[in-house]
């Protein structure tokens, strides 16, 4: 029987769960061998990305993005950070911030699969379009 | 003064500028992970609605599509229009709102692609109100039966077939034989006579839609006919999107309680397009490779078109599908589904199209299940008769090959009857008025012509009309405004028919005529 990239995924997920150091380490590489063994490894990337997102699944994690046109400080960075907590109180979010010029000016929230869009370039758009009308 | 009108244009775009507010919405995203032949997969996206227009943002500008496929962790939809510059990885905003096209007074006597962009070079469309692509078709306790016809102005469909406000009449017929001649001369029949149209073409080739524009145009027929075309060249999914797009416009003028006749030509390329966009999209094929939906596919669209009950407007939508037959097959796969969907259809047959019998319909395959009650009384009358008078001539006809001893009687039936098939050839473009329509089945089914020669019918007929129009438009009229044919306007039409045949030097001898007045006496 073919197994999916995702039960591979949800595998990997359940031995290594509670585990540390060697014994973690043990599990990894018998789970390589298995996959080595059924001729797998081209799937690697698919599982990897199913493990991601099988394991933020569990332990409530959500990624979240933080685009910015500038540098910002880190009072201004606690804040959007808190803001974002605020919305997710559950959730423990993982935070990444990008430098992205071609935004212009304000911030682009990305969390999850949401998106919170206030950047100069999409409020000029808006704008355009409100003007065309 | 010039510095005032300069003042006053910097005045009102400061104005439009400081109400503009901008709005930060929590919007769900994803990113694409496939991309085919006018398809995409879309990864996240988890609160997208079924076809919800969402936003590709590629590198060259955005570019829409709709969510037709939902699954578990991804999203497949269909890309309207070209596919720029889309690729694997780029982020796509699902935009909230299901598809839309612009309707309105405005759309008239326009050519627009499926998603309201013009296609006639003469500007934006500039519409107040959108409406859904997709819309539930009106239920039972909103409707009426059909009771008003719609005017074809083509003989054998008006007599025989008649189609009523509110109906489905199918077209249907094997490649160039006149399906889409008999639609436009419809649509070219409305004029004056309270009906909106929508012509829907679905994979057609321009050059096509170029002359049949321009024909409306000539016809003056474009003041109250909108063009809605998704061509050849088009991506599948705006084939497949047109005949809902074409009938949201159409709702529009439903709404407001007027009448309106959808065209769609047609929809075998319909169903060839969805069958496109299913296959891509993986879902499972059925027979001829169509998917499990086809029927409702079809079934969805033609319910749309309806007789509201004067309560919720009292408005109608008229739908006439074309179906293309392979070779004269009506028992394939989607003919079969639209025959069974429509309140009937007209049948036209390659035979009598190459006997020259033009316009090439079928009496005996075509039905209308509507029937007689789309059709004023008048015509009721005379279409009552002629109808018989067909049946009888095409059996003897088949059985008077074989032998040529005929008795009177079966002689007499069959010139008739040949006159009659001649009555129901007619040129294109060049639809006949009701009240003409009458005199001339009236003429026929009395007798009054049978001592005109077969070959001279057209001639007595154009000459009848013409004559009619100048001498007695007053019975021409009464019949359009009473409805029905009684004593008096019948004497008046009798005289004027009568007095027209006078003028005539073709006719045969007297002596036939005399013996058919006869045995019409005793008939009655």
């Amino acid at each position: 029987m073919k197994v999916s990239a995702k039960q591979y995924a949800l595998t990997l997920l359940e031995i290594t769960e509670e585990k540390e150091g060697k014994e973690l380490e043990e599990s990894i590489s018998k789970f390589s061998g298995l996959l080595k063994s059924n001729n797998q490894l081209n799937q690697i990337d698919k599982i990897l990305y199913y493990f991601r997102k099988l394991y933020n699944q569990r332990y409530n994690i959500k990624e979240a993005q933080i685009n910015t046109a500038q540098e910002i400080d880190k009072e201004e960075l606690d804040r959007i950070e808190q803001y974002l907590q605020d919305l997710n109180k559950e959730e423990t979010l993982e935070f990444k911030v990008n430098i992205k010029k071609e935004i212009i000016g304000g911030i682009v929230l990305k969390y999850g699969d949401r998106i919170i869009d206030s950047s100069l370039k999409t409020r000029l758009n808006q704008l355009k379009n409100s003007l065309l009308k | 003064m010039a510095n005032n009108t300069k003042d006053f244009i910097v005045e009102q775009l400061k104005k439009q500028i400081e109400n503009f507010k901008a709005e930060d919405e929590q919007k769900t995203f994803g990113l694409v992970t496939e991309v085919g032949d006018g398809i995409a997969r879309v990864s996240g996206l988890s609160e997208a609605m079924m076809s919800e227009m969402l936003e590709f943002k590629t590198k060259s500008g955005s570019v829409y599509g709709v969510a037709l496929n939902l699954d578990e962790d991804s999203v497949g939809a269909v890309i309207l229009g070209p596919m720029g510059d889309l690729k694997e990885g780029d982020e796509v905003v699902a935009m909230k709102r299901i598809l839309e096209v612009p309707v309105g007074e405005n759309v008239i006597g326009r050519v627009l692609d499926p998603l309201g962009k013009p296609l006639d070079g003469k500007g934006e469309i500039k519409t107040e109100k959108y409406y859904p692509v997709e819309k539930i078709a009106p239920g039972v306790m909103t409707r009426e039966s059909v009771s008003e016809p719609v005017q074809t102005g083509i003989k054998p469909i008006d007599a025989m077939i008649p189609v009523g406000r509110g109906q489905r009449e199918l077209i249907i017929g094997d490649r160039q034989i006149g399906k889409t001649a008999i639609a436009v001369d419809t649509i070219i029949n409305q004029k004056g006579k309270n009906m909106k149209c929508v012509y829907v073409g679905i994979g057609q080739k321009e050059s096509k839609i170029a002359n049949i524009v321009a024909k409306l145009e000539e016809a003056g027929a474009m003041e109250y006919t909108t063009v809605v075309l998704a061509g050849a060249s088009d991506p599948a999914s705006l084939l497949y999107i047109s005949p809902y797009a074409g009938t949201a416009m159409a709702e529009y003028f439903l709404d407001k309680g007027e009448d309106v006749l959808v065209v769609y030509d047609d929809l075998s390329k319909h169903a060839v397009a969805y069958r496109e966009v299913s296959l891509l999209l993986r879902r499972p094929p059925g027979r001829e490779a169509y998917p499990g939906d086809v029927f409702y596919l079809h079934s969805r669209l033609l319910e749309r078109a309806c007789k509201l009950n004067p309560e919720f407007g009292g408005g109608s939508i008229t739908a006439l599908p074309i179906i293309e037959t392979q070779a004269g097959d009506v028992s394939a796969y989607i003919p079969t589904n639209v025959i069974s969907i429509t309140d009937g259809q007209i049948y036209l047959e390659p035979d009598l199209f190459y006997q020259g019998q033009r316009p090439a319909i079928n009496a005996g395959l075509s039905v209308s299940r509507v029937g007689s009650s789309a059709q004023i009384k008048a015509m009721k009358k005379v279409a009552g008769k002629m109808r018989l008078e067909a049946a009888q001539y095409r059996e003897l006809a088949a059985f008077a090959q074989f032998g040529s001893d005929l008795d009177d009687e079966t002689r007499k039936k069959l010139e008739r009857g040949k006159r009659l098939m001649e009555i129901l050839k007619q040129d294109q473009y060049s639809p006949v008025d009701v009240s003409h329509q009458i005199a001339i089945y009236y003429s026929l089914i009395n007798g009054l012509m049978d001592n005109v020669p077969v070959e001279k019918v057209s001639e007595f007929e154009e000459g009848l009309y013409q004559y009619l129009n100048d001498m007695n438009k007053d019975v021409l009229d009464k019949i359009k405004e009473v409805g029905k044919l009684d004593e008096e306007i019948e004497k008046s039409l009798v005289k004027t028919i009568n007095d027209y045949k006078d003028t005539l030097e073709y006719l045969m001898p007297e002596e036939d005529t005399k013996e058919t007045e006869e045995s019409d006496k005793e008939n009655k």
